[in-house]
């Protein structure tokens, strides 16, 4: 594996690499963005670092790359997905320096890590983290006599606080010239004898990892490569178990134990009682951790993650809203004009791409506070005993507790839930919580049930999405059963995890976290709809007629003849043959959700012919952009009147306001009202719920669980729904045509019986073969 | 160590119920799974107290300045053996 793997142009340019690894929730990622402060060049997704990721450090005459790892307890094995994807780059790429980071309050455990990578070979650097939480606690740090001890520099820190950065940024320099490797860990003579032998016939060519390559073979967390070594290793294995009486791999690992205990009583003096800190602690636990209320406080947390998110962000909707559209439409609408540009060409650039643009802009308010609330969670400490309080629930439907987590970050967006699924040790566990997620409605599908609830359910809007939240969770569940009971049989993993202390994030980590992941919706989304935006103006325009290709207009365009031609597989869900946009608005959701309302709001447009060419030539922009900034105090005055109302849907009662919220032209809203029933509207909104949730989710579930996986993925949650929607049409509509609709719903359920049988004897032809399905999670 | 002031009583740690610390004295179980507790340091000869539980969902334990959930059927294969001083 390179160490530029996901990122060349960082390796290119920067000749040092600078390694962060420690165990999990001993600050890593807080340090790293420390470092590289805005200068990441991958965003990865927060919630839980479950990727390697990469930033510039310039120290110097020295440009460096820091690489920050997912948190692993021991390079041995054991953990997720996460875990060995840390192991893998620690003992296979050639670093310049790892900064191994302990907590100094959890030391004598994570001491056990640095034990093994001092044994990698590599040079290395002790940053001893959270000294604050060690002193709260009553210890006194000993640096000086560690640093003696391990041979390697210590250097404390409290990371969180930004505090000893200089200290740190000085032994780096330091570190890169005399690269100190440190004492390694001596074990009893046996062993030792062992790993000499074991080392002679290892052909590796760097002399400095051969001991770790040794240790691993005698600890059984690598295979032998050759006959001759597998033979060796049994008799050298047999040597040790007859001399000593223990497992060698057992006699490793408690030496290791001992050392760090060792050097941790070395280093750590007690000075006084636990303090302040850890009493809050305590009491907090008291009742996050309290049988009755543990279930609750956690639907608690989830509700104000919606009333931060969606309220707090509805106050700036507004703004973000109408002075971009000021800007971006009407601004360039007359900048083009006034340039010369032909009317068709400003209505393809002002009216497609800036109108597209201004869709996309109008949600970041929402969506950055929703990345900024799931952010504040993950570095809280709470999520882990969200997991623990919903353990026994999620273990009912054959999950682990953990797979809570990724679900609630699926509500911001599902591909960084898929990726967050890797925490889940076992195979089974993380394939079935990578499967749920598409299910989890994200916030850009929340665009489009508000331009829909705002036509046909004013009075109950609120409780039409909260349901459509609802159905979300609720089919995510039942999946995740259903292929436990069948295709992915077995028993989730018993419960064990780390609970962090509470703490209060750092401000800048938060803040930088969500930036990152904020800079990537925005990069991804802005791609999809500059793309989606010329290609809906280009095929509007053109058609098949007698004559071949010609220019039409819209009705009779090529994407109208598409979606025609489609619009008899959605006929059973209620979708008549002139209201064709909607299927067109589906097409374009399967590349992303952002996009739908924009893609009915182009062509709706154009079928009513509405002219902003007068808005072009005279526009008002200084008062749009007055009128923008006015919206903020007035919406925040609206925020804290509704509290009680997290999603803002008392606001469903205004037209106006509501079409604003769904970057929907009143002219769309007309539209929709002519093509759809409530009834169609509804199984329609099903239907977005359910089926493919966007391009870059299909994407993420091939990488982590394969071709496989991610086509059944596509076709079940196509399928189910089509199948959901339809039944919800039909049996609304069952008085007309009593006949018809009986035949489709029991043909549904028939089918849907059939998909059962057919996963349960998949699932019977794999129990026999468990070892395929930890292939194919490896993927 | 030498021997305990007072009589020691041994058991499952699902079973402990004290504010007095513990020791671990033996896991059972699978050797994948022993593996991750121990990765976690939770092993034969370290001392533990209860911050939570155990009931249903199982225990919540404090070793050092660490704190653990362990889900029930984990903390059944978990033998104790009480400290009292």
């Amino acid at each position: 594996m390179s160490a530029c793997h996901a990122n060349t142009t960082a390796c290119a340019t920067s000749d040092k690499i600078v390694v962060l690894a420690g165990n999990p929730n001993c600050g890593k990622t807080t340090v790293f963005n420390l470092l590289t402060g805005a200068h990441q060049q991958v965003g990865n997704w927060p919630g839980v670092t479950v990727e390697k990721r990469s930033g510039n450090l310039q120290l110097g005459a020295d440009k460096m790359a820091i690489v920050d790892l997912p948190g692993v307890y021991s390079l041995m094995g054991g953990g997720g997905e996460d875990q060995r994807v840390a192991r893998d780059f620690l003992l296979d790429t050639p670093v310049n320096l790892i900064i191994n980071i302990v907590d100094a309050s959890n030391l004598e455990r994570h001491l056990v890590l640095t034990a093994e990578l001092l044994e990698t070979g590599h040079p290395m650097l002790l940053l001893m983290n959270m000294t604050d939480e060690a002193t709260a606690r009553g210890w006194k740090l000993r640096c000086a006599d560690l640093e003696k001890a391990l041979g390697i520099p210590v250097v404390p820190m409290v990371a969180r606080k930004n505090q000893g950065k200089e200290q740190l940024l000085q032994s780096m320099t330091r570190a890169l010239q005399q690269r100190p490797q440190g004492q390694q860990v001596k074990y009893p003579l046996p062993v030792e004898e062992a790993l000499q032998t074991l080392a002679n016939t290892l052909s590796d060519q760097n002399a400095g990892r051969t001991r770790i390559a040794a240790l691993r073979l005698l600890e059984g967390a690598t295979e032998a490569e050759t006959r001759q070594t597998q033979t060796l290793l049994k008799s050298l294995r047999e040597q040790i178990q007859a001399i000593s009486g223990e497992d060698p791999a057992d006699l490793i690992m408690d030496r290791r134990f001992s050392w760090a205990q060792e050097m941790a009583a070395l280093t750590l003096q007690r000075t006084g009682k636990a303090g302040l800190r850890e009493s809050i602690n305590h009491h907090l636990d008291r009742i996050v951790l309290n049988d009755w209320l543990g279930v609750p406080v956690f639907l608690l947390v989830l509700y104000l993650v919606f009333v931060v998110s969606f309220s707090g962000g509805n106050i700036f909707l507004d703004f973000f809203d109408q002075a971009s559209a000021a800007l971006l439409i009407h601004g360039v609408g007359h900048l083009l004009l006034i340039a010369g540009l032909p009317e068709w060409l400003v209505a393809v650039i002002a009216g497609g791409v800036g109108g597209g643009l201004n869709l996309v802009i109008s949600f970041i308010p929402p969506i950055a506070l929703t990345f900024l609330f799931l952010a504040f969670l993950d570095d809280s400490g709470y999520m882990a005993r969200a997991a623990y309080a919903m353990d026994r629930l999620m273990r009912r439907l054959g999950l682990p507790g953990n797979a809570l987590v990724p679900m609630v970050i699926g509500f911001g967006c599902n591909v960084p839930a898929i990726m967050g699924a890797r925490i889940i040790e076992d195979p089974r566990g993380r394939i079935l919580t990578v499967l749920m997620q598409p299910f989890m409605s994200c916030s850009a599908r929340l665009t489009i049930y508000m331009a829909f609830a705002v036509v046909f359910f004013r009075s109950n809007g609120g409780q039409v999405v909260f349901a459509l939240y609802v159905l979300g969770i609720l089919v995510a569940l039942l999946t995740a059963w259903l292929l436990g009971k069948t295709a992915l049989r077995g028993e989730a993993m018993p419960f064990v995890m780390e609970l962090p202390p509470y703490r209060l994030p750092s401000f800048r980590s938060v803040v930088l976290q969500s930036w990152q992941r904020l800079r990537v919706f925005l990069f991804r989304v802005g791609k999809v709809i500059a793309v989606i935006g010329l290609v809906l103006f280009i095929l509007p325009g053109i058609g098949w007629t007698n004559q071949g290709l010609r220019s039409t207009d819209i009705d009779h365009s090529l994407l109208a003849q598409g979606s025609q031609a489609l619009v008899p597989i959605f006929a059973p869900m209620g979708i008549q043959k002139d209201n064709w946009p909607a299927v067109s608005g589906l097409i374009a959701g399967a590349a992303a959700k952002e996009i739908v309302i924009g893609t009915l709001n182009g062509i709706y447009q154009r079928q009513n012919a509405a002219d902003l060419m007068a808005d072009y030539r005279h526009p008002d922009i200084t008062g749009q952009l007055e009128d923008a900034l006015h919206s903020i105090p007035a919406n925040a005055l609206t925020f804290f009147r509704t509290l009680d109302d997290p999603l803002g849907l008392a606001a469903m009662g205004s037209t106006s306001a509501t079409e604003q919220a769904s970057g929907a032209e009143s002219a769309t809203l007309r539209a929709i009202a002519a093509g759809f029933t409530p009834l169609s509207a509804f199984a329609y909104l099903v239907f977005v719920l359910l089926y493919v949730p966007c391009a870059s989710t299909m994407g993420a579930l091939r990488r982590e669980v394969g071709w496989g996986w991610m086509g059944f993925s596509l076709l079940y949650g196509t399928g189910l729904a089509w199948g959901s929607s339809t039944m919800i049409y039909q049996i609304g509509t069952m008085a007309l045509h009593p006949a018809s609709s009986l035949a489709w719903i029991f043909g549904i359920l028939g089918t849907f019986g059939l998909l059962v049988l057919a996963l349960r004897m998949y699932g019977r032809r794999h129990d026999a073969h468990p070892a395929r399905l930890r292939k194919q999670a490896a993927l | 160590m030498p021997t305990p002031a007072s009589p020691t009583s041994s058991c499952r740690l699902d079973q402990l119920s004290s504010a007095h610390p513990a020791q671990i004295t033996q896991i059972t179980g699978d050797r994948a799974q022993q593996q991750r507790l121990k990765m976690l340091g939770i092993r034969p000869g370290v001392t533990l107290k209860i911050v939570h539980g155990p009931n249903k969902r199982g225990v919540v334990i404090q070793i050092q300045g660490g704190r653990f959930a362990i889900g029930k059927s984990l903390a059944q294969e978990i033998f104790v053996e009480e400290i009292r001083t």
